[in-house]
């Protein structure tokens, strides 16, 4: 047998695994263990060699080390009540528009997602301060979860975003380059969402009623309330981009600052302390495993050779670039209908990176073609989370809803799904938009 | 991105445990807790590193083996507990129509392997330290022994195992239960 069709057939017994509820770490472990024997001539001791080194060389790395970094951080503004001066600012603002409460639950999902690295985290905040608000005003079940579940996904769109720092681990990028390039985007997609807002209630004016306005001196007191917030995104972001703290320490002065604005501003005490430190715990174990996982299919499938034959294959074949892109792009979309965000890319990008990097698109330096095709798979693994039938931030919101049918949510979240499409077709096509900030401000 | 106790519905509250399961967690907990209170020291050290190396050039030397070390320590720590709580990460879209008695047998079975895949990375991971101690490796910059970090992962390999075992009895149980009530 080729390695080619050994690391197809190690694809197909994984996707069974998955589906027979094995966890995700341990199916791809457990492939890539038996690749590695394969491809080493049936002899388990290259294998128990080199699994000797597995779980510290795959802990100890530097980088990594940003992620349960950045899970404390958006922990303590989640447990420190930072989401709430957030939401209040942004609605001071913006409330008083036509569909203006639910615009504000954007904004400062965006926000909030400029400290939280995390989807869920964000629609689980978010929907607690700004569901009984938006309730308040009369807005629509449908609107006002749709808007919360699609705003959720800011978390990871706007930087800090975990899938990016997996992806920059996987692909050798520079995280700081990644982070700088999911900007425009981000803010693009918080636009969009709250352009499909606009288009929602000029058609159905009863669907999301004006809030109050409130006092411009009251706005800008409550603007300079989360100044702090604000300053530490950019001090994270700016740190890392500028090279004066790498991402790690960036990560480190933002989970600090964040800890300290949380028990200063927000009043967390010992036991807001104690659960983000257990909920850090947890979302950085469920991260390990899988990427321990992850690390043994990298490198049983890399003995196969089936991912630079695959790409050479594509490379060779003369299939269009931009319909390759394409069907990367729906795989993901088909993937995320079963599969969380970070898993996708873990099992996905050693394969489909090599494949891009492989193709001509609009004569694109490697290094922009890297980072291009970064925000475009994060943007597209980000769409799992608002669609049927997983949909994680729909089941959150939708719980903390109470009394709006599930069904009502996943109608109010399609005109926010039809905005994604359009920004990733826009981010396929305009390359610039992800690029501009990196060639702006740097080499 | 996963979160933890969040949209986990069949698994969200938490069963009764006898006074194993209660032991088991509690010590899961602690592990958790341990974990992440180092990374808030390194997280402290870092800072110091950081305002050390920008005011007076001088960062705490070896700041990023710490760093590593820590993490590896730290993130390990964290395994057992989100496996006593059932939330790590899995695909279960495709077997959501089965009765719980099947569901029950897979889940026995996939705790079963997770408990075994803990047990192999213990066992290679104690031998790593066992040979580093032996050849006396050290870190680059501070000449630290390099096997009290590997060695510290053990620990946590092995309660990992422990959780993935008494899940495994937990939902074999639940499987015989059911065919005895339909």
């Amino acid at each position: 047998m080729s390695g080619m069709q050994i690391g197809l057939i190690m694809f197909a017994v994984l996707m069974v695994l998955l589906a027979l509820r094995v966890h995700i770490g341990i199916a791809m472990f457990m492939i890539g263990a038996c690749g590695f024997v394969i491809m080493n001539e049936y002899s388990l001791m290259p294998l128990l060699y080199s699994l000797k080194n597995l779980a510290y060389a795959r802990f100890s790395n530097y980088d990594l080390a940003v992620i349960p970094l950045f899970m404390l951080m958006g922990q303590f503004a989640t447990n420190g009540g930072l989401s709430h001066s957030l939401f209040t600012c942004v609605n001071n603002f913006v409330g008083h528009f036509r569909g203006g409460v639910a615009m504000a639950a954007v904004g400062a999902c965006a926000a909030f997602g400029a400290i939280c690295g995390s989807s869920l985290a964000t629609a689980a905040t978010m929907g607690q301060v700004a569901l009984p608000e938006l309730k308040r005003y009369n807005y629509s079940g449908s609107l006002a979860t749709g808007a919360l579940a699609a705003g959720g996904t800011l978390g990871i769109m706007i930087p800090p975003s975990v899938p990016l720092v997996i992806y920059a681990v996987l692909t050798q990028e520079s995280i700081g380059k990644l982070f700088m390039a999911a900007i425009i985007p981000g803010l693009l997609a918080m636009l969009g969402y709250m352009l499909v807002i606009r288009i929602v209630v000029t058609l159905k004016p009863e669907a999301g009623p004006a809030g109050a306005r409130v006092p411009l001196a009251t706005s800008l007191r409550s603007l300079l309330g989360v100044t702090p917030i604000l300053l530490v995104f950019v001090v994270v972001i700016v740190g890392i981009y500028d090279g004066w703290a790498n991402p790690t320490e960036a990560a480190s002065i933002g989970a600090a600052a964040c800890g300290i604005l949380a028990v200063v501003t927000g009043g967390m005490r010992l036991e807001g302390v104690v659960k983000s430190l257990v909920s850090t715990a947890e979302a950085t174990a469920m991260i390990f495993l899988v990427l321990l996982g992850a690390d043994m299919l990298n490198s049983g499938l890399a003995v196969t050779q089936m991912p630079a034959e695959l790409a050479q294959w594509v490379q060779t074949s003369g299939l269009p670039p931009l319909s390759v892109i394409f069907a990367i792009l729906l795989i993901y979309i088909f993937l995320g209908c079963v599969m969380d965000s970070l898993s996708m890319i873990l099992l996905t990008i050693p394969i489909f990176y090599p494949i891009v990097m492989g193709l001509d698109f609009w004569g694109m330096p490697v290094e922009d073609k890297s980072v291009w095709f970064g925000i475009l798979a994060l943007m597209v693994v980000e769409i799992g989370l608002v669609h049927p039938p997983v949909g994680m931030n729909i089941y959150i919101i939708n719980k903390i809803a109470k009394d709006v049918p599930v069904m009502e949510t996943f109608k109010g979240v399609l005109p926010f799904l039809a905005s994604d499409l359009i920004r990733t077709i826009l981010l396929v096509f305009f390359p610039i938009i992800s690029l501009y900030l990196v060639h702006t401000f740097g080499g | 991105m996963h979160e933890p106790g969040i949209g986990d519905e069949e698994e969200g509250a938490q069963p009764l445990r006898g006074p194993l399961g209660q032991g088991l967690y509690t010590l899961c907990k602690a592990f958790a807790i341990g974990g992440g209170l180092l990374f808030v020291l390194l997280v402290l050290m870092s800072l110091i590193s950081i305002v050390g190396r920008k005011l007076a050039s001088m960062p705490i030397p070896g700041d990023i083996e710490i760093m590593q070390m820590g993490t590896a320590v730290a993130s390990a720590a964290m395994l057992a507990y989100c496996e006593m709580m059932r939330h790590h990460l899995r695909v279960d879209f495709f077997t959501a129509k089965l009765s719980a008695k099947n569901k029950n047998r897979l889940d026995a079975l996939s705790h079963l392997l997770l408990a075994l895949f803990s047990v192999l990375i213990a066992w290679r991971t104690t031998v790593a330290a066992v040979s580093l101690h032996e050849a006396g490796e050290k870190s680059m910059m501070l000449l630290l022994p390099v096997w009290p970090a590997v060695a510290l992962l053990v620990p946590s390999f092995v309660l990992l195992a422990a959780a993935g075992f008494y899940n495994m009895s937990h939902h074999w149980k639940l499987s015989v239960q059911n065919e005895v009530t339909v």
